[in-house]
């Protein structure tokens, strides 16, 4: 079923269309809610909340975007605000996560040689970035979103959002390299 | 891994410009398509609808309330204006309090008319037009 028939199909009352829409966007939703909080209480909470908004607020969808860039524009805002208002010291966390914080930790060798293979060592790396990093990389490398479509989600300007991508990508590939190295050494 | 992005992110980088850095980053962006799948619990669907059931519910009970409020509100208002205009009509040109009585009965059926038809005909409708 399309993304449109789903939505009508929804709003005409159908139950199992809801449920649907719920399996094949809760993942695009955990995924987000993920890259902004490791909180893994809140992140069910926010994800149901993101559903309960998404059924609420369906009436009003007008197809001028993707069906999954608005429920992902849904996430986003969502999760920020209850980051916001549940505790200010994990929102605080999330804007100044810097990547001070990422050399730190690369400075210890011992876990660049816990991972077994260079995608762990790499998804082990991601979640040592800070959050803004996390999610634009995900949007871009694992939902295949376009600039436009990141912007539209996080609300962040596209130059914004290209710079937090390639710094990602460099503190990535900087890491990588001594992972390299060290797997060479060994 | 496209070489859009590849040509992009040397771009950026530019210290990056030996061949062992092209590899790196071509690794790296082979890489970025592999995440791990969240855990999401199985019943996560039943506890959503669960979630929008309870806040209907919710909003229903303070609808109610507010509404009887409001009700409430109109019929003591109502009560008092008529008694205090009934007080000044006697004294000034004597009316009975058996028409204010009236007045006040209709008053009364026209508020519980308009309950209903608010609350069960129109909603009723709206149901049939929508199915």
């Amino acid at each position: 079923m399309d993304d449109q028939s789903l939505v009508k199909s929804i709003l005409r009352g159908n139950d199992q269309a809801f449920d649907m829409l719920i399996k094949q966007y809760q993942r695009l939703v955990f995924h987000m809610i993920q890259k902004l909080t490791q909180d893994e209480f809140l992140v069910e909470e926010i994800a149901q909340e993101v559903f309960v908004k998404v059924y609420e607020k369906l009436p009003g969808f007008q197809f001028n975007s993707k069906l999954s860039t608005w429920i992902a524009t849904i996430a986003y805002r969502e999760t920020i605000n209850k980051l916001k208002k549940g505790s200010k010291m994990k929102y605080q966390e999330l804007e100044s996560a810097s990547e001070d914080r990422f050399f730190k930790e690369t400075s210890n060798p011992e876990t660049q040689l816990t991972s077994s293979n260079t995608g762990e060592f790499i998804r082990e790396a991601i979640e040592q970035l800070p959050a803004h990093y996390r999610n634009i990389l995900h949007l871009y490398h694992i939902e295949e979103m376009s600039y436009p479509e990141i912007v539209e989600i996080t609300g962040l300007p596209e130059g914004t959002v290209k710079n937090y991508l390639f710094r990602a990508r460099k503190l990535l590939k900087d890491r990588l390299a001594k992972f390299v190295e060290k797997e060479a050494l060994i | 891994m496209k070489n859009e992005d590849l040509r992009e992110q040397l771009a950026f980088d530019d210290k990056a410009q030996d061949k062992s850095d092209q590899e790196l980053y071509s690794l790296l962006l082979t890489h970025l398509k592999e995440d791990k799948e969240p855990s999401i619990p199985l019943n996560f669907s039943a506890n959503v609808k669960a979630r929008l059931q309870a806040k209907h519910r919710k909003e229903t009970i303070r609808e109610n309330i507010l509404f009887g409020f409001a009700i409430l509100s109109v019929i003591g208002f109502g009560v008092l204006s008529l008694f205090l205009a009934g007080t000044l009509l006697k004294s000034s040109i004597g009316i009975p309090s058996e028409a204010i009585m009236l007045v006040l009965v209709m008053g009364g059926l026209i508020v519980i008319f308009q309950t209903l038809d608010q609350r069960l005909i129109k909603r009723k409708r709206i149901n049939q037009l929508l199915s």
